[in-house]
């Protein structure tokens, strides 16, 4: 639970003959992550052409032209879900019998295309010519002048301005007929003499001419009318076409949609093999599984293939183990909040998994700002009722469901502490205290609470990088042994001065260590911090011990000792939201009492109506804000302790479309 | 500055503060340009912060072009964090800056159909994006034809972009327009989230943004004019209006014909060597792009001197981060060909 799955390296090499079963097997219980090494095997012995190439690209074509052939028919591609898959497809019989039907198909679709482009060049036509509808002029005169060369045409509005100042050096007239986003409708026109600088420049301009057809004459308005008759003779004919296609659809789609599962499945398979190292009569596979699945695994692979080669290695979990996937494995009931973890980034294999962490800190750090017993039931219904998907419209919650469900629940104890219902605190007594009559001492408890957070980060860092063996960082790291020793030095004499201005029990305030012991630790942990780095390359062997001169690394070495000391205010500060949060819900809605109460008395419909509108404000906007507060508090200054993240995500091999959808 | 400015910009800077000093120094570049072989290179880049990039991969796997590869991972991961930590409202700018390198993979598949390159060849060329905002490039280059590639990213502003282009495609079967339209839609674009920054903001980016768009004009218009040939209308057409040392009337004097060192002698009083480069203005250009690309650095590092809070700093180090890249990739290349050090230093801004 506190590491991802422990993984092997499993090295197969399996006969030929027993490919494809065995690939079968590797991806049958989503616990085998392949790894690419079909550059095995790819030396001057083998130079053999890899035929698993040629057969996944020839699926995949065979799979997109299905899927063109069914986009055609207006054919949803839906895969059948439970329909198992069996040998590879014969790629052959599936070319052969895709020819046959798309040749029944391309015909009637390229003439629907033919006549849908016609339709859109008309329109295109009529889009242009309409700005000119009111100009009583024959176009085909204005094109045959014997002094003027002109030219109608579309180009990028934005390239307008460039163009006319391309063309300083010649007289010529320019006019914008119309203008959208995307396209303006211009005509030019210069002296014939000045046409073949014309020429150049508007093609530079990326300007397109319009050349109206030959029997395109008349004024606009008759060319207008043209046009539309045209358009309605080529919707007719769309219409034909397309009856035409839904018989070969009735006909065809079963058909269809049985060869795409099996070249799609074959496909799939093709793409794995690929990946397999290759030699002259077996093949190398490479990849990652759970260590707790190995002998099975191997019974398996053996009850398969006989010739069937295996060799595991146990990886172990060390700082640079990048290359091994990473499969989170956390009890059902703290796995929803893996989700969280993951956004912020994929922990390393060997690290150690933040979840359970994660999974206490989070709906505790939420209920603590948000506790009200009736808002917090609320956002547990949602949570539950996100979880059941039985409600459509909360289907945007997605995964969160299981997190507001522990986050309501969590709010609704603290509730019960605060003693706060629906915005009341005077109704149920409180079982701790009322936050907003405790203000400084709920302030104070958060930063509490914030230095034990920041602690615990501290150790598991601590611990992280002992395991790693890194232990230059464990013992001199800025998060590490040394950091902790000044961030609990600076706790230990900032405590009775604390104590002086707000009101901390004695017992905290005074703790059983004499001053000149902490005084002694905080120069420790000082110099420990300003010279890190020395420590550091001692540690690991690094020369020179220095970089740069003695004076510029004191400079530096101060203004780091300046920033630790910075951050470590600002994290354990950063805490003083949750009480602050805790004091404003009671505040908020105390708000919205008010403004109800501006509606008439509670026995008034307005009163109820402002409540119900408080009621949504607070439990959609407040809760959103003190959700995003959570985060931050939960990646910023907890994760950013001791967790690096950047590991690889384990992702099983799938040959089955239906599991990869 | 403002207090907003303070808090827009205090953990975004504290952030690229940390990156910027893992950029790597003259130091380091001095000890790879003096590595014998790309072994060696490589070896010793795994020194660096690229070490955890070129780890991903097995060492006998690891070519030039693969670990130029996952070097360029380092880099999206730094623009993803960058994006996502800076203020709101300067996002569009910085995504947009980003978009350079998928509009440098539009481009790359489209010369890989043209070229009739395989996956394998074209698929680390490609700047490595999430899957989201990638383009479908394999299934693009598999179609094996530009305008049936350019359908597959229909869904895309690059398909708009590409309306007028994609018709002088079909005439002319030349990228030249495709290419050029990409490029100046690219840099309209940026300059537009530019100006739409508040006051000193805008200030700032232009500072950064403003030397490279300025860079690159002045280099279109030189190549369009002694390489391409093209006319003074051409030229004009295919470059950009606006600039900040680089002016129109600067565009317009290359594309008329004017003395092409005093234009540039003019923008760039401080620049030196520019007699020398431009004797052979053919062989020059290579070196007249470095200095421009050093003045870009230079100005990029001056963003660090000053007021820590604003936009210019996140900026700086990705234009840095990408000429680092571009020097790292310049080695890979030499290293495999043995070209020598001293042949190698004049095309690296880091030297």
């Amino acid at each position: 639970m506190f590491y991802p799955q422990e993984m092997s390296e499993i090295e197969i090499i399996v006969p030929s003959k027993d490919l494809i079963p065995v690939t079968k097997a590797l991806s049958g219980q989503g616990i085998f992550n392949q790894t690419d090494v079909n550059y095995l095997g790819n030396d001057k012995e083998n130079n053999q052409p890899n035929l698993w190439q040629d057969k996944a690209s020839n699926y995949s074509m065979i799979e997109r032209r299905i899927q063109s052939i069914l986009n055609s028919l207006d054919i949803p591609d839906v895969s059948p879900i439970n329909r198992s898959y069996g040998d590879l497809a014969d790629i052959e019989k599936a070319q052969l019998a895709v020819d046959e039907i798309e040749q029944q198909v391309k015909g009637t679709v390229e003439q629907i295309n033919f006549e849908t482009k016609q339709i859109d060049h008309f329109n295109s036509l009529l889009q242009q010519i309409e700005p000119l509808s009111d100009i009583d002029v024959d176009f085909s005169q204005l094109r045959n002048s014997k002094y003027l060369y002109t030219t109608l045409g579309m180009m990028p509005p934005e390239n307008i301005d460039r163009l006319k100042s391309s063309l300083s050096r010649i007289p010529f007239v320019f006019y914008k007929l119309s203008q959208n986003n995307q396209k303006a409708v211009v005509w030019i026109a210069t002296s014939n003499e000045n046409a073949d600088t014309l020429n150049r420049a508007i093609k530079s301009a990326y300007f397109d001419p319009i050349h109206l057809p030959e029997d395109q004459k008349g004024t606009p308005l008759e060319i207008i009318s043209t046009l539309n008759t045209g358009i309605a003779a080529s919707k007719a004919k769309i219409s034909e076409l397309k009856t035409e296609l839904a018989k070969i659809r009735a006909d065809k789609e079963k058909q269809l949609t049985s060869i795409l599962w099996d070249v799609r499945c074959s496909r799939m398979m093709a793409s794995a093999i690929l990946h397999y190292g290759r030699l002259k009569y077996t093949y190398i596979i490479v990849g990652w599984i759970f260590s707790s699945r190995v002998i099975s695994m191997k019974e398996k692979l053996r009850g398969i293939s006989q010739d069937v080669i295996i060799e595991v290695h146990k990886t172990e979990r060390k700082n640079d183990s990048n290359d091994v996937p990473t499969a989170l494995s956390n009890p059902r009931l703290i796995r929803p909040f893996q989700m969280l973890v993951t956004t912020y980034a994929e922990p390393k294999y060997g690290e150690l998994d933040p979840t359970p962490l994660v999974a206490l800190l989070f709906p505790l750090l939420f209920g603590a700002m948000f506790g009200d017993v009736g808002h917090g039931a609320l956002i547990a219904i949602v949570g539950a009722l996100v979880m059941s998907k039985k409600v459509k419209f909360l289907n945007f919650f997605g995964s969160l469901g299981p997190i507001l469900l522990g986050c309501g629940i969590s709010a609704t104890i603290f509730g019960f502490l605060y003693g706060s219902i629906f915005g009341y605190e005077d109704v149920l007594k409180p079982l701790w205290m009322a936050p907003g009559a405790n203000i400084m001492r709920i302030l104070i408890i958060a930063i509490a609470g914030g230095v034990i957070v920041l602690i615990l980060g501290f150790l598991i860092n601590i611990y992280n990088l002992l395991v790693a063996k890194n232990y230059s960082e464990a013992f001199f790291g800025h998060n590490g042994l040394i950091g902790l020793i000044l961030y609990l030095s600076l706790i230990g004499l900032a405590l009775p001065v604390v104590g002086t201005i707000f009101p901390v029990p004695s017992a905290i305030t005074h703790l059983p260590i004499p001053s000149s012991v902490l005084l002694v630790t905080l120069i420790i942990g000082v110099i420990g911090v300003m010279f890190s780095e020395v420590f550091q390359n001692l540690i690991e062997g690094h020369r020179p011990i220095f970089e740069g001169s003695i004076g510029i690394y004191f400079f530096q070495a101060f203004f780091e000792l300046f920033e630790v000391v910075l951050s470590f205010v600002s994290n354990s500060l950063s805490f003083v939201r949750v009480g602050a949060f805790a004091v404003a819900h009671g505040n908020l809605a105390a708000v919205f009492f008010i403004l109800a109460g501006m509606f008439g008395t509670t026995s008034s419909i307005g009163y109820w109506i402002m409540y119900l509108v408080g009621l949504v404000f607070i439990v959609g906007f407040e809760g959103l804000i003190v959700y995003i507060q959570t985060t931050r508090l939960t990646y910023y200054e907890t994760f950013g302790k001791f967790f690096s993240g950047g590991g690889k995500r384990f992702e099983p091999l799938t040959l089955h479309p239906a599991e990869n959808e | 500055m403002t207090s907003n400015a303070t808090s827009d910009f205090a953990s975004i800077n504290a952030r690229v503060r940390v990156m910027y000093a893992t950029l790597l120094t003259s130091q380091d570049f001095i000890m790879l340009d003096e590595t014998p072989n790309l072994e060696a290179l490589l070896s010793q880049l795994k020194h660096t912060a690229y070490a955890p990039y070129l780890e991903r991969t097995k060492e006998k796997e690891l070519t030039a072009r693969h670990a130029a590869f996952l070097m360029r991972m380092r880099l999206s991961e730094a623009f993803h964090s960058i994006i996502n930590g800076s203020p709101e409202y300067t996002r569009p700018l910085l995504t947009q800056l980003y978009r350079y390198y998928q509009v440098n993979n539009l481009k790359a598949v489209l010369r890989g159909i043209v070229t009739n390159s395989s996956w394998d060849r074209v698929r680390f060329v490609l700047f490595p994006f999430d899957s989201e905002k990638s383009i479908p490039a394999q299934a693009m280059l598999e179609t094996g034809s530009v305008t049936q590639a350019i359908e597959l990213i229909k869904d895309t502003p690059f398909y708009e972009t590409l309306s007028f282009a994609m018709k002088r495609f079909s005439v002319e079967q030349s990228l030249f327009p495709i290419e050029v339209a990409l490029d100046m839609d690219y840099w309209r674009e940026l300059w537009k989230e530019v100006k739409a920054l508040p006051n000193e903001d805008r200030d700032f980016a232009t500072r950064i943004i403003g030397p490279l768009i300025d860079m690159n004009n002045l280099m279109w218009a030189i190549r369009y004019r002694t390489y391409h040939n093209l006319s003074e209308e051409e030229i004009i057409n295919y470059t950009l209006s606006f600039g900040y040392h680089v002016h129109d009337e600067n565009i317009r004097g290359i594309a008329a014909g004017a003395d092409i060192s005093q234009i540039v002698k003019k923008i760039y009083p401080d620049l030196t060597n520019l007699d020398q480069i431009f004797l052979d203005i053919k062989t020059g250009l290579p070196k007249l792009e470095l200095l421009l690309q050093k003045n870009v650095a230079n100005q990029c590092h001056s963003a660090f001197v000053g007021n820590p809070f604003q936009i210019g700093i996140p900026l700086a180090y990705l234009v840095l981060f990408d000429l680092e890249i571009q020097d790292l990739v310049v080695l890979l290349e030499a290293k495999t060909n043995q070209t020598s050090i001293e042949e190698l230093k004049g095309f690296l801004v880091n030297n």
